[in-house]
């Protein structure tokens, strides 16, 4: 069935595809009946900065309900709406969990001359009261090891619905654990993930870009030019956050791809074609300096943060080399520190300890304010971050 | 005749000579039959065409299949003015490019950001593959079963009210009925196959909405006397 486009273009006067001042006026007189306008909320806070712009506290007008804005970026304009924020949509809209930031609706402004008759959309959330990063950086603020259990187990839930769903969140570090004040851990910023593609045999398998995760999150298969990772990728943060929760900081804080590489060789030990198969078929493999004869000592050094066997049996094993080796979220959870004594437990005493909300960007202090890791950006080439005073805190 | 069908088989065209994916033609036309139908009856003044390519290009973000809004631009030109040189990138070029990423936020927005599309084609795809298993290899080689159901599919995209009416499942089962009828497949040993394949299938239905679909395609088509 073929269609008759001739017929069409008598139809057709040119001036009705054009931008003319008539279509401007009717964009900005439209009314959106489908789409909230950002002024039914009151700005309080601004909350959060970042690659990925700005996150505001907020109330809303008629309900009083507190939530958080993320006011998308619109850089590239002469592309309409920047997919990555579309992506970030789509998934969230996917991805209904507890243990995932909860969506409520997408806000816009109005398109006036004022704005050169862009709007400015909005993400709407629910408010989380904290989040992981900002808790560790507060001294006074202590987890018990049944607490712990309790934010890991949430954690790995979370990161078991995302992967399930065939996403990868590529963004995982502490300050996107969010703790709402009822002590229900979310996992936040979907502005890097992406869905996983499917493998078609006989096509040649889709490439992803490994300028992903912040730095200091980030696993060797990424720093080693990896571009067809998998959800592996996400499990080796959720192990770099685990360890934190003991050391309070993260713990390899590399200033660059070639340092951090170093510091990962320090702890999970050499790496070579005998502790990670095939791993000199990855491209930058030969090319980047790998220093040799380190023996793994992820137990030993963590040991003197961690008291508990089992966690530090979990961590070894999240921060395996071999991306196919390290544990997934599935196994997570059934790994024995979640089903031994003390049971993990919810967060209700140490919530009723807090006094304040405690967001790593509000927070005057702690180590992820002191040192700013290389934050994990799509097609930014790679800066050296201005290392500000030492790194007192490093841990490794 | 369904209101706005040419602009459905345009976007169709235009889909097909951008060579994006059956499921990103599928979601622009699902897409754009949505926002038309939002659009208050008086509200008229936006070209139903641009919209059309407003739709394609969203659709191509949607379905994870990045179309160059450079390459939309000229090639719904094309398709609506075949008779005309292609177009000059000039200011009416820079103009109508704007157009498109401008409408592109006008449908966001009629559309509530709603764009989680279910499509038939995977289920298609899926019974196709089911299919086969049941027929000998002589059998499923001799008639161009896939690209008869597949084609159909893409076809019945020129009725959007009808594909959005139905479940995905069942409209994958009514393409796969009519490429079996056309090709005379039986299968002696499952005559009730659509509904091991989708529970919800009755024959009665089966018939009612095969019928239907191919009036809705196809009859309407031939009394257009372009045809």
């Amino acid at each position: 069935m073929a269609s008759q486009p001739q017929s069409l273009s008598n139809q057709l006067e040119t001036d009705q595809q054009k931008v003319t001042q008539n279509l401007i006026n009717y964009v900005e007189s439209f009314k959106f009946p489908y789409i909230n306008d950002i002024n039914n909320y009151d700005r309080m806070l601004k909350i959060g900065q970042g690659t990925f712009g700005e996150v505001f506290k907020a109330k809303c007008k008629k309900t009083g309900k507190i939530v958080a804005l993320k006011k998308i970026l619109m850089e590239n304009e002469k592309e309409g709406f920047p997919i990555t924020a579309l992506r970030e949509i789509k998934m969230l809209q996917r991805l209904k969990d507890p243990n995932i930031t909860e969506l409520l609706e997408i806000c816009s402004s109005k398109a006036t001359s004022y704005n050169r008759g862009r709007s400015t959309f909005y993400l709407v959330f629910t408010f989380c009261e904290h989040d992981l990063a900002g808790l560790l950086s507060n001294q006074t603020v202590k987890f018990q090891l049944a607490e712990i259990k309790g934010l890991m187990k949430q954690l790995f839930n979370g990161l078991y619905k995302i992967h399930m769903s065939r996403i990868l969140h590529r963004d995982m570090k502490a300050a996107n654990v969010l703790i709402s004040k009822e002590g229900v851990l979310k996992l936040a910023d979907f502005g890097l993930a992406r869905p996983l593609f499917k493998t078609v045999p006989g096509q040649p398998e889709a490439c992803y870009t490994n300028r992903v995760v912040t730095l200091w999150y980030r696993p060797p298969e990424l720093l080693l030019g990896e571009r067809q990772y998998g959800t592996a990728i996400d499990n080796w943060g959720a192990g770099c956050i685990m360890a934190e929760l003991w050391t309070r900081s993260p713990i390899m804080q590399g200033e660059t791809e070639q340092r951090q590489l170093t510091l990962i060789s320090q702890l999970c030990g050499s790496i070579n074609p005998t502790t990670w198969e095939e791993v000199e078929k990855l491209p930058l493999y030969g090319k980047i300096d790998l220093p040799q004869s380190l023996r793994r000592r992820v137990v030993e050094r963590l040991n003197s943060y961690v008291k508990d066997a089992a966690a530090l049996d979990l961590i070894d094993n999240l921060l395996a080399l071999d991306p196919r080796k390290r544990l997934d979220a599935d196994k997570a959870l059934d790994h024995r520190f979640f089903w031994t004594d003390p049971m993990p437990t919810d967060l209700k005493r140490l919530m009723s300890t807090l006094q304040h909300s405690m967001f790593e960007f509000t927070a005057a202090h702690g180590p992820h304010k002191r040192a700013h890791p290389q934050q994990a950006t799509v097609n930014v080439p790679a800066k050296v971050p201005a290392v500000q005073g030492h790194m007192h805190d490093r841990v490794f | 005749m369904l209101k706005h069908r040419k602009v459905f088989e345009y976007i169709m065209e235009a889909g097909v000579k951008l060579e994006a994916k059956s499921s990103t033609v599928a979601a622009a036309v699902v897409i754009c039959y949505k926002f038309l139908n939002r659009m208050p009856p008086e509200e008229s003044s936006v070209c139903p065409y641009t919209i059309g390519a407003a739709c394609l290009y969203l659709a191509g973000k949607v379905e994870e299949d990045m179309l160059k809004i450079r390459d939309v631009t000229n090639v719904c030109y094309r398709v609506i003015n075949p008779n005309k040189p292609p177009i000059e990138v000039d200011e009416d070029y820079w103009n109508l490019r704007e157009g498109v990423g401008r409408l592109e936020y006008l449908v966001l927005r009629t559309m509530g950001f709603q764009l989680q599309l279910v499509h038939p084609h995977k289920f298609l795809l899926h019974y196709l593959v089911t299919l086969k298993h049941w027929l000998s290899p002589s059998a499923w080689e001799r008639s161009p079963l896939a690209e008869t159901a597949w084609t159909l599919l893409r076809d019945a995209y020129a009725r959007p009210d009808w594909v959005t009416a139905h479940s995905p499942q069942t409209v994958a089962i009514i393409c796969l009925n009519l490429a079996l009828r056309i090709h005379s497949v039986d299968f002696p040993l499952a005559p009730e196959w659509y509904r091991i394949l989708h529970s919800e299938m009755t024959s009665k239905k089966l018939i009612t909405l095969s019928k239907e679909l191919l009036c809705k395609l196809y009859e309407e088509q031939s009394a257009d006397p372009r045809g």
